[in-house]
């Protein structure tokens, strides 16, 4: 039918909806598929200008397969979420292919909403946010211009009669996406697709070789954002512990993990709890102090299980372990963003010793290896008097002093890696100054390991947050001092003291440490004009992520309590639905008492007489008139049929004769027959 | 039931059986002063029904045969010179009579069609520039071949409004069948049928029609039957306010035959289908399924 085809207009709206839709997603499609997808929209907007024809039956089920065949060869048969969405967006693609009738549009239109959300698994930005805002608009005033009859006098004129549709349509939409979003519960995905092993995992692992901070260092990704209330501790102080690795095995620093303890000192654990505790404090090794930093963290999707925290981790928060070193560990791994809020509290290490098993522990050191490194310890540590403490600093001095460099880039080294840095490159990045800063200690058996974590991060002033990125990322050391504890010494600052006072930006602004590897956009973003546009959208992003993004079960859980005033999750839901149910109630009774039209007196009576006969099984059916239907009474039940007749015969008098008066108060006798039927 | 039309009808059933409702449809479609188009295939009783309606209501008969070169002129009428008056003189056409058997309409050219179609509407046809008016009562029943038959001219949509009803003829039941082939009915009765009303009675009759009362309640039913044709999506395009008003009249006439001066919604149903089944495109559904789904009381 005629009318029932999309026009031009409309077909125009959903090409550019289908385009802006798609490009977000493109970047996790498979690259053979683009091609065809770039196809297609040609093809379609051939059509669309007049110089094409409408692909055959026989190339259509051929662009299929062929889609199927890319997409199936370049990212195999094993079910992801990528395989997922090449599926929904070539299929999207393809359809506009055999979109003939206003159906088919409408079912464009509507993987066109399916597409916009694929999008947000892949980013949940700010800007991300308000280009599907957009992206929805052009598929509101796609489906409008479906049903517009024309575009009116001029193209300019239906444009505006469309936009101006969409706003308003969209404005009326607000309140209801608002109580939606803020009161539908937050269940967990029904299903789960597998996530990619590898590809999720940024950020610090949980071992370290030389240059893998400095590979990290030129990520511009976020790796989190914190917000303080109250004092901000400045850059220097800002050391922002993730990760302690106590095990070195001539060439990777790692995590020391149970089963390795267990085996390496046998009888000298009790039981697991000795290891990783829920609450460090009940051992009696340290005691907790009010902290003077309150803040909260929104980390960004890792894949993996570290919670960096400012300085060492005291009492857990929810669904998180702190372990034995200090350091606080999320039960799963973190693939969501993660809002969490560490203890206002620091650590302070009381007078006693460590078990002899971590002591050796953090004492061990491969056999043999870097003996020129080794001999200088022993000669330093001979100097310092044997003292701990003494001999961090002279060899932070001699760090400071000999002529050692920082830099980005340094040469690999090989087996004795510790001497070749220290004696022959004399280059190197943080990794290298925290490592072999730990071999030597270790070497004249002082208890001593590396933290990694990030140092410092951007501060924003008016949000009170500091921004850190992973290229913030920072290895310095800790060695244990009897009856003080575990206590940080950064070598990083005896050769570049500016990396700590300023943060890497102005390190590579000064020393050029990475020339021609920053991103133009980057470096723009760190002047003067742009500098402030760009801070001030960083602001409004993290409100975005802390308040929207961020407004999970808990927070909803929390604000609903307010709300309610209960704290059970069915009272709350019990409560929401009751509200939804009323509202929709209303909504209905307004509705209907706008649509409906009064009945007059006749009606009101005939609606009696069809209440009282449907009680006694006789229904009459929607198209039925008055007399047929006394007469299908009559045909059906004889006595009621006696009854009814005359009634009906009365009611067709004075209803639709017009010699009863059609305003005039109806004859007693009916609705007195009525009564008595 | 106005026992004069009643007779009628008997009668007329006894010329062709089994078709009571086409019969009083028919009958009814001239008493609301409206042509009626026929719409089966040959054979049916489609002339019969003319012929028999022409001879109880003692009009005027006049019958065209269409073919595809009939011309306008055939149908209207043409100036003769008169050698001894020396003047023109105008020998009217066919259509100047009181009911007119259009057969095979959709046969003829449009041209032809439309100059019948013309005189329909204005019932009166204009030949060399004169006006001249048709004689009343004025009746068209065409009939129609289903237009899937070759050589056919499709009538316009325009034009099929023209008429007021349209009715399929349709098979007779096998009782009827058998008394047709027993030689019981059929059109050869067609002469022995008694005129029982006057073309001025009749005419009476269609004034009278006029004056049968529509209640608000009934026209309410009428608007929700006409909203539902343009506005469910049944439909590619809904019913005309012509076309509400056609119904209001031809449902009239029903409830006149009835013998009541009123309407009831049953009377809008009797009629709808034939009213309104020529002027709809058809979709979802057919008119006759409409009925059952608009409600006619509430």
């Amino acid at each position: 039918m005629a009318s029932l085809s999309v026009s031009r207009y409309a077909t125009l709206w959903l090409l550019i909806a289908q385009v802006m839709v798609a490009l977000p997603v493109l970047g996790v499609l498979p690259v053979p598929v683009l091609p065809l997808l770039l196809c297609t929209v040609i093809w379609r907007a051939l059509i669309w200008f007049g110089r094409g024809a409408w692909p055959s039956d026989f190339i259509r089920r051929l662009l299929v397969a062929l889609s199927l065949v890319l997409i199936v060869t370049s990212s195999g048969l094993q079910l992801s979420l990528e395989l997922a969405v090449a599926f929904l967006v070539t299929g999207y693609a393809l359809k506009m292919l055999e979109m003939k009738t206003r159906r088919d549009a409408l079912v464009i239109a509507y993987i066109g909403f399916f597409v916009v959300g694929a999008g947000v698994i892949y980013s949940q930005s700010l800007l991300q946010a308000l280009y599907q805002l957009l992206c929805v608009g052009l598929l509101v005033t796609a489906i409008h211009a479906m049903y517009a009859p024309a575009y009116g006098s001029s193209l300019t004129s239906g444009i505006k009669g469309s936009l101006r549709f969409t706003g308003i349509v969209m404005l009326q939409a607000l309140p209801l996406t608002l109580a939606l979003f803020i009161f539908v519960p937050r269940l967990g995905p029904l299903w789960a697709v597998p996530w990619p092993e590898g590809e999720a995992q940024t950020g610090l692992s949980d071992t370290m070789q030389p240059g893998d901070v400095a590979r990290l260092s030129q990520s511009y990704e976020l790796a989190f954002r914190a917000q303080f209330t109250g004092p901000v501790p400045p850059a220097r102080e800002r050391y922002w512990r993730t990760l302690v690795l106590d095990q070195y095995d001539g060439e990777q620093w790692r995590q020391s993990d149970l089963v390795r303890l267990l085996s390496q000192f046998p009888g000298e654990i009790a039981d697991e709890r000795d290891w990783q505790s829920k609450s460090p404090v009940i051992d009696g090794w340290w005691q907790v102090q009010p902290g003077q930093y309150n803040y909260e963290i929104l980390l960004e999707p890792s894949g993996r299980q570290w919670l960096p925290v400012l300085g060492m981790a005291a009492a857990s928060v929810p669904k998180t372990t702190v372990l034995r070193t200090l350091r606080l560990e999320s039960d799963k791994p973190v693939f969501e963003r993660r809002l969490y809020q560490p203890a206002r509290q620091i650590v302070v290490a009381q007078t006693i010793a460590m078990p002899s098993w971590l002591l050796a522990l953090n004492k061990s050191l491969p056999a043999n290896g870097n003996v020129q490194s080794r001999l200088l310890a022993q000669q330093l540590f001979a100097e310092s008097g044997r003292d701990p403490v003494t001999m961090a600093r002279l060899l932070m001095d001699y760090f400071n002093q000999e002529p050692f460099y920082y830099t980005l880039s340094p040469p690999l080294m090989g087996q004795n890696g510790v001497d070749q840095f220290l004696f022959e490159h004399r280059s190197g990045f943080c990794e290298h100054y925290a490592s072999s800063f730990v071999f030597m200690m270790r070497s004249v058996g002082i208890p001593a390991r590396i933290v990694t974590g990030y140092l410092g991060g951007e501060y924003l002033p008016e949000e009170q947050v500091v921004r850190v990125l992973q290229r913030d990322a920072h290895a310095w050391a800790e060695i244990w001092v009897n009856g003080q504890g575990w206590m940080r010494f950064d070598p990083t600052a005896a050769v570049a003291p500016e990396r700590i006072d300023l943060g890497i930006d102005d390190m590579i602004e000064r020393g050029g440490l990475l020339q021609g590897q920053i991103p133009l956009a980057y470096r723009f973003g760190q002047v003067g004009f742009f500098k402030s546009v760009r801070q001030g959208w960083e602001r409004l992003e993290y409100r975005w992520q802390k308040s929207v993004v961020q407004y999970q079960q808990e927070k909803q859980h929390s604000f609903m309590s307010q709300l309610f005033g209960t704290s059970s999750f069915y009272w709350q839901q019990m409560a929401v639905l009751g509200g939804l149910l009323a509202l929709l109630l209303i909504l209905f009774g307004i509705f209907a008492l706008y649509q409906r039209p009064v009945p007059n007196p006749h009606q009101k009576l005939w609606l009696r007489l069809e209440r009282k006969l449907l009680n006694k099984g006789f229904e009459r059916r929607a198209g039925e008139g008055p007399k047929d239907f006394a007469l299908r009474v009559n045909a059906e039940n004889a006595a009621i049929g006696a009854q009814l007749l005359p009634i009906v015969d009365l009611y067709i008098q004075s209803a639709y004769s017009g010699r009863v008066g059609e305003d005039k108060p109806l004859p007693d006798q009916l609705s007195k027959m009525i009564r008595q039927l | 039931m106005n026992s004069t039309l009643q007779n009628s009808l008997d009668a007329l059933s006894g010329v062709i059986r089994g078709k009571d409702r086409e019969l009083r449809l028919a009958l009814c479609c001239m008493l609301a002063r409206g042509h009626l188009l026929i719409d089966d295939l040959p054979g049916m009783g489609k002339t019969a029904l003319a012929l028999s309606l022409a001879r109880l209501l003692g009009l005027e008969y006049q019958r065209i045969q269409f073919t595809s070169d009939l011309l306008p002129t055939d149908i209207l009428g043409v100036s003769i010179f008169d050698r001894a008056s020396s003047e023109f003189q105008f020998k009217p056409g066919p259509v100047f009579s009181q009911l007119l058997l259009a057969d095979e309409i959709n046969r003829a050219s449009p041209r032809t069609q439309s100059a019948l179609l013309e005189a329909m509407e204005e019932r009166q046809v204009t030949v060399e520039g004169q006006g001249r008016s048709l004689p009343e009562p004025f009746v068209v029943i065409a009939t129609q071949n289903p237009l899937t038959q070759q050589g056919t001219f499709p009538l316009p949509e325009s034009q099929m409004d023209r008429f007021l009803m349209c009715i399929p003829m349709g098979y007779p039941d096998t009782d009827s069948e058998k008394a047709i082939l027993r030689g019981e009915a059929g059109r050869f009765l067609v002469s022995q049928l008694d005129q029982s009303v006057t073309p001025e009675a009749f005419l009476l009759m269609q004034q009278e029609v006029n004056t049968v009362h529509a209640s608000d309640l009934l026209l309410d039913y009428v608007l929700r039957l006409l909203k539902a044709t343009r506005e469910e999506g049944y439909f590619a395009v809904g019913l005309s306010p012509r076309a509400g008003l056609a119904l209001l009249q031809a449902a009239r006439a029903w409830a006149y035959i009835d013998g009541r001066d009123y309407l009831i919604p049953e009377d809008i149903q009797a009629v709808f289908v034939p009213v309104a089944n020529h002027r709809l495109t058809k979709q979802g559904i057919s008119p006759g399924e409409l009925l059952g789904r608009v409600n006619a009381m509430v």
